[in-house]
């Protein structure tokens, strides 16, 4: 017994994502149930989901695979902690609050820095939104590096498995909110939570809701540090990519994104740091500036509608 | 649960889900009501290209889109949403003829890397063979390869 409370031993925290992986699929084959029944809103295609699931599976064996260098990378950093901070369940609570803070942060890297989004790229590659697009998940996150993102709390003194543990849960949290299903909670839990309402937002390509509602769970990070944007009722949400995949090769979504990164590096006549901006760059960005990045399509989005609201204008004049 | 049980029994929750969708009817593709729609769902997906005309595939699962800055554009039904691109040259590496009423697009794009077009008419399928020549063709590369499938 601590000050914190009881103590638990970090190696015996139960992995939440194999725990809660039987009602994913459970809560998917109601959700596509009630969706052909017309009972809830939403829309589910055989070979969209295929894929999701199978890109949820291979991200498991991924995780495996590839995620020791991260968990040894946590382990070192923990060698050097500055103090231990015991597992306790108010520690672990305290360190779900800070790791989602982390997971804003990671997530928002992921949508700014075209090497990060080449993992994320393939969460937003379904042009539909349902609980299996909760389950499209990267292969390749081993390699991204950012598991770095989790080292200063392995420093602070929190032990590497607890990390992973309330990492996991944040995952689990986020899995209910990919739905169309959902309207919307009351304010007080929209203020506070991240809800499938937010997070329409974040997988929507309409230029308007682009690189906003990073989340995990609380959406106050968001709000915090100017990324939140509202569902729009006048504005429906479409989701996928600006340039979307026609393919369901779970073997192309998980490579596309490198694959179209070596390219733009491999082309002739580039400077290094042009090279460097290819992996670094914000999504879209381009040497000669024949693409376009969130941010540019959002200005061009908001002088379309001026434009389109003064013509309206002179019309009805 | 030991890794190479729990992939084994998440491939099996996948073709089970997968099996219980298509029974369910959620394979079904998106159908073009007419040229109209082909160019409106065309312009919605790439705003910044000015569709001018478009060819229907014989099964209304595609549509060719001839563009003003005279490339070609293709919108495709991926299952039950829709997916378009602008054919600037070199996009296409070659088209074969699958069989008398079906074309595959074989294309330089990894995201995209081929696509069957049900062409019935045999005029028709000449057309879109021509547009894409016309649209896709690298100057430097010479004509467009054609393959017969054996």
């Amino acid at each position: 017994m601590s000050f914190f409370g009881p103590l638990l031993d970090p190696a015996t925290l139960p992995d939440p994502k194999q725990v809660a992986t039987p009602l994913f699929i459970l809560f998917v084959l109601i959700e596509l149930t009630l969706v052909h029944r017309r009972r809830l809103k939403g829309d589910y295609e055989t070979r969209d989901t295929l894929t999701s699931l199978i890109m949820g599976t291979g991200s498991v064996l991924g995780g495996v695979l590839l995620g020791g260098l991260g968990y040894l990378c946590l382990l070192g950093a923990y060698d050097m902690r500055l103090t231990t901070i015991q597992t306790t369940p108010l520690s672990l609570f305290l360190l779900f609050l800070l790791d989602d803070m982390r997971f804003y942060w990671g997530h928002r890297f992921s949508h700014r820095i075209r090497w990060f989004w080449a993992d994320h790229v393939i969460h937003h590659s379904s042009q539909h939104y349902n609980l299996s697009t909760a389950l499209r998940q990267p292969w390749l996150s081993g390699i991204s590096g950012m598991f770095l993102l989790q080292t200063p709390l392995a420093l602070i003194g929190f032990h590497p498995a607890a990390l992973v543990f309330v990492g996991a849960l944040n995952l689990v949290y986020q899995f209910w909110i990919h739905t169309e299903a959902v309207g919307r909670f009351p304010r007080w839990f929209e203020a506070v939570f991240n809800t499938p309402s937010h997070h329409r937002v974040h997988h929507a390509r309409n230029a308007k809701y682009l690189d906003a509602n990073y989340a995990g769970t609380l959406i106050v990070w968001d709000r915090l540090f100017g990324s939140f944007i509202p569902e729009d009722d006048a504005e429906p949400a479409e989701y996928g990519l600006v340039k979307n995949l026609g393919t369901f090769n779970p073997l192309r979504v998980a490579t596309h994104e490198y694959v179209g990164i070596l390219k733009d590096v491999a082309q002739r006549g580039l400077t290094i740091r042009q090279r460097l901006a290819y992996f670094l760059a914000p999504p879209g960005w381009s040497h000669d500036g024949s693409r376009m990045t969130s941010d540019e399509l959002k200005r061009r989005d908001e002088e379309r509608k001026k434009q389109n609201e003064k013509t309206t204008v002179r019309a009805a004049d | 649960m030991p890794l190479p049980v729990f992939i084994a029994v998440g491939l099996a929750a996948c073709a089970v889900i997968a099996a219980y969708a298509h029974w369910l009817g959620r394979s079904a593709r998106q159908t073009l009501s007419d040229t109209e729609d082909a160019l409106r769902l065309f312009q919605a997906a790439c705003p910044d290209l000015e569709a001018r005309q478009a060819r229907l595939a014989g099964d209304r699962h595609a549509a060719l889109v001839m563009l003003e800055n005279g490339d070609a554009g293709l919108l495709y039904a991926m299952g039950s949403k829709w997916m378009a691109r602008d054919l600037p040259a070199g996009s296409i590496k070659a088209v074969k003829r699958l069989s008398a009423n079906r074309l595959r697009l074989i294309l330089a794009d990894y995201t995209m890397p081929r696509l069957t077009i049900a062409l019935a008419d045999e005029n028709e399928r000449e057309r879109w063979i021509e547009a894409m020549e016309n649209a896709a063709r690298p100057p430097e590369r010479g004509p467009i390869e054609r393959k017969a499938t054996a």
